[in-house]
């Protein structure tokens, strides 16, 4: 009795079409809810967000999403999965916080509106796949460098081996290393794109992300396209020691080359947080530089430069728009965002 | 031991015949006072205005050349590092015996000579197995020779230049032109202070983002008439400060790196201390990268920034040692990586022990590394520094769970494997697929091309090079020209090398010397 209840208010409830609809998550039935302790087996606790026993593939942080399902073992065995299987995205969490003003925020709600939260229009984290499918045309998108993957050159350990940091941020996002490079169209228009993952490592550079990087400058600077790199980072990746520092002058040599001799434009675009090797390269030279509003831009962490000066900084320190920021001294060469309106590419046209 | 220092390379280079200019002039006031006199004279009277403004300007001049001459104070503390105290203790037990033997008037020559061999061997075992932590203590020495120390005794002559032409200058970056052998070189260097209070002037050698502006500039001048660059980087790194993040301090670096490699001239970086991650290379973009014996080059300090490194990983401050060794820095671990191209040896004990020594090390590999750019074009030269950079990076190119690329690689090494329809091999059924999937998605990807060929604005680039991989061939085409360059070296055939250098470059292939670069 009070399941059929239950699932005549879930379709009465979806989207007004009637049932079925196409909307792959229902929203929470408008019954009396039961405490899980007094549920019996017959009763419709569906409704529930769970947490996972073995939800070691539950990314935590301000998006909860649980990727399992998502996430393909590496980019040759989701080739071979035959499109139809490929599961949908049903995300487990429901809700989560905005990283600002931390009001809650339901997930499906902040997926249609672009990961902005609505009151204080800070840009939440987008895993990379979210970011393409946000900006590249539908059916365009050709990924480049699939399958390079990282070593352990310094078969470095500290509380866990380098090669078991691998295998788990392989597993969580599903790519071998911490970018997606292709190319695709934008609007239209033809772009070499490059999207770091924060997901893998923190976003950390290492050999695979500077080798990545510059080859598809290499490649946009051939074909003549126009170059945009998406930036969220922590920073150069340790594990791989002075290798990483050394990526910073490969991608930064091959942006000499596209930007200075061959005279192409190249875009680059800061997300929350971009810091440490990544803005002390790439992440600063674009002809013209997008910041996400409110985004955490630094070169230096914070803790560090409090140590040095022993002083305390205040809150707004290295954010996109503070006064002292980088918006203000020059190097980011426009605008952040109108408040409330999301971000579109066409505005660049 | 700095004052020494100066006045024997003072001494050493009046000796020679070449002018030099001094390290600081000698104003000695009686000198100063005879000046006046004679200016006072020559304005007529002795207590003119004329007189006293004068001898503002003198004075003036002192405080400022006086901060960085010669060091009137002995330092009071003289830094010995751990390992090496049992080498100082043998060394005073020889020089008490010798004492005692002068007073008595007895001969012990040959007991001491015992001794002294001893103590060499002993120093020579010691310097020769150093552990990273050690050679990072030697880096970081006080005493160890600072960029200007090395400029001023390496080139006969040598002028400071400074500002970033906006306004700011950095007292931690020097940059100036020399002469060496007769030739102009561009320096540009980090520069640490002798003592504390030159450190604190110098901030400790960590440039901000007017420093490197100020680096740039002058790599500029240098690349204008034709000036090759010689960098020292001895630095813990850029300045963490307000300041420094407001004024753009990434954004310096970036820019920084991404000039270095449009620059015609040879640049040539040596790693005379320790090098600290962006802000070392800033200014470390080179054709060739020498490092110092004992000194460190690393991405992220192992103690200094303990959130950047001890905290976040071994989350305990203890554990610094750890990090020193799994994190590779010093200059044998370095060169294997490819990263650093030569070592440059320095004397028994360190540069710190005998830095008059260690200048003539400095000079003859300077000079060495720079003869293998005497015959080569601009965009040689600008090849050869982009294919350096663009070979460093350890990956695979097939899918590698887990960063396990030994079993991986012998795994594919092993598997007999599939063929694709155009007969690429690959693993497995899986990977044949995929890559067909890739080629299918190539020809998608290149009619959308063609479709939208009004966005795109191809180079002008010489025929042969609208494919992709170009850049591998032009890079292993400068990598064989080098190997090739120092077997001949190694043969010992410097007459020959050169024609052969001439004669190599236009017998190579047309790509390399007709890429615009």
């Amino acid at each position: 009795m009070q399941g059929q209840l239950a699932t005549r208010t879930a379709q009465r409830s979806c989207c007004g079409k009637g049932a079925p609809c196409s909307h792959p998550q229902p929203t929470a039935p408008l019954f009396r809810p039961i405490h899980p302790t007094l549920a019996t087996s017959t009763t419709n606790t569906s409704w529930i967000a769970r947490a996972e026993p073995d939800s070691n593939n539950f990314v935590s942080g301000p998006i909860s999403v649980n990727t399992s399902n998502l996430a393909a073992p590496d980019p040759v065995t989701a080739a071979s999965e035959p499109k139809a299987t490929r599961p949908i995205d049903r995300s487990k969490g429901l809700w989560t916080r905005c990283d600002k003003c931390g009001v809650i925020l339901y997930i499906k709600h902040l997926k249609e509106h672009h990961h902005i939260c609505y009151s204080c229009n800070f840009h939440l984290k987008m895993s990379s796949q979210e970011r393409i499918a946000h900006l590249i045309d539908p059916g365009t998108w050709r990924p480049l460098d699939e399958t390079l993957s990282p070593c352990d050159p310094l078969e470095f350990a500290d509380m866990k081996n380098y090669t078991d940091r691998i295998r788990e941020a392989q597993a969580k996002t599903g790519l071998q290393d911490g970018v997606r490079t292709g190319t695709g169209l934008l609007h239209g228009i033809p772009v070499a794109l490059g999207v770091m993952e924060f997901g893998f490592m923190g976003g950390s550079m290492g050999s695979v992300v500077g080798e990545k990087l510059t080859r598809l400058i290499e490649y946009a600077t051939q074909e003549g396209l126009a170059l945009m790199i998406i930036c969220t980072s922590g920073g150069a990746r340790m594990q791989e020691g002075i290798m990483s520092l050394m990526q910073m002058a490969k991608i930064s040599a091959a942006l000499h080359v596209h930007q200075n001799v061959a005279k192409l434009l190249y875009i680059s675009i800061l997300t929350s947080p971009t810091t440490g090797g990544v803005t002390a390269s790439f992440g600063m030279l674009g002809d013209v530089i997008i910041a996400e509003p409110q985004a955490m831009i630094g070169f230096a962490g914070r803790r560090v430069i409090e140590q040095t000066l022993q002083e305390q900084l205040p809150d707004d320190f290295q954010t996109a728009e503070s006064p002292a920021g980088p918006w203000a001294a020059g190097p980011c060469g426009t605008a952040l965002f109108p408040q409330g309106r999301p971000f579109r590419d066409d505005w660049l046209l | 031991m700095q004052q020494s220092l100066h006045r024997r390379a003072s001494a050493s280079a009046a000796s020679s015949s070449l002018p030099v200019a001094p390290i600081a002039p000698r104003i000695s006031r009686n000198a100063g006072l005879r000046q006046r006199g004679r200016i006072c004279k020559a304005f007529g009277e002795k207590d003119m205005p004329g007189g006293a403004i004068v001898a503002q300007g003198r004075e003036w001049l002192n405080t400022i050349l006086s901060r960085f001459g010669p060091m009137r104070d002995r330092a009071e503390v003289v830094t010995t590092l751990d390992f090496e105290k049992p080498l100082l203790e043998l060394d005073k037990r020889i020089k008490e015996v010798r004492n005692v033997a002068e007073a008595n008037g007895v001969d012990v020559t040959s007991s001491i000579a015992e001794l002294e061999e001893r103590a060499r061997q002993l120093r020579r075992e010691t310097y020769s197995r150093l552990t990273p932590v050690q050679r990072l203590q030697v880096a970081r020495h006080p005493n160890r020779p600072t960029c200007l120390d090395i400029i001023l005794n390496i080139t006969d002559k040598f002028v400071e230049l400074h500002g970033d032409r906006a306004g700011l200058d950095d007292p931690a970056i020097v940059c100036g032109i020399g002469s060496m052998e007769g030739m102009s070189f561009m320096f540009i260097g980090h520069q640490k202070g002798r003592n504390t209070k030159e450190n604190i002037r110098r901030n400790f050698g960590m440039p901000q983002p007017n420093g490197y502006r100020k680096a740039l500039r002058f790599m500029r001048h240098a690349d204008k008439f034709g000036l090759p660059i010689v960098t020292f980087v001895d630095t813990p790194g850029a300045y963490a400060g307000k300041a420094a993040e407001e004024l753009g301090q990434g954004e310096a670096i970036a820019y920084n790196l991404r000039e270095m490699f449009g620059l015609r001239v040879p640049i040539i970086s040596v790693v005379i201390g320790e090098g600290g991650s962006g802000g070392a290379l800033a200014i470390g973009c080179a054709n060739r990268n020498l490092i110092m014996e004992n000194s460190v080059y690393y991405v992220a300090s192992p103690e200094s920034s303990p959130e950047v490194c001890v905290a976040i990983l071994w989350k305990n401050r203890d554990a610094v040692h750890l990090a020193t060794e799994a994190l590779r820095i010093t200059a044998p671990e370095l060169l294997n990586f490819g990263v650093m191209d030569a070592i440059v040896p320095e004397p028994l004990g360190g540069a710190h022990a005998d830095p008059v020594l260690a200048f003539p090390y400095i000079k003859e590999a300077l000079m060495n590394t720079y003869k293998e750019f005497a015959n080569m074009s601009e965009n040689q030269i600008k090849l050869d520094r982009y294919a350096k950079f663009r070979a460093l990076g350890q990956f695979r190119e097939y899918v590698v769970k887990g960063g396990d690329w030994r079993r991986t690689g012998e795994e594919r090494d092993a598997a007999q494997g599939v063929r694709t329809a155009a007969g690429t091999w690959a693993v497995s059924e899986a990977e044949a697929h995929y890559i067909e999937q890739l080629a299918d998605a190539d020809d998608t990807w290149e009619r959308l091309l063609e479709e939208h060929k009004e966005w795109t604005n191809r180079p002008i680039q010489p025929p042969g090079l609208s494919r992709s991989g170009i850049m591998d061939v032009a890079t292993s085409v400068v990598e064989l020209r080098r190997r090739k360059q120092q077997a001949q070296l190694q043969v010992g055939a410097p007459e020959t090398n050169g024609t052969n250098g001439t004669g190599s470059s236009t017998a190579q292939q047309p790509a390399d010397s007709k890429v615009h670069a």
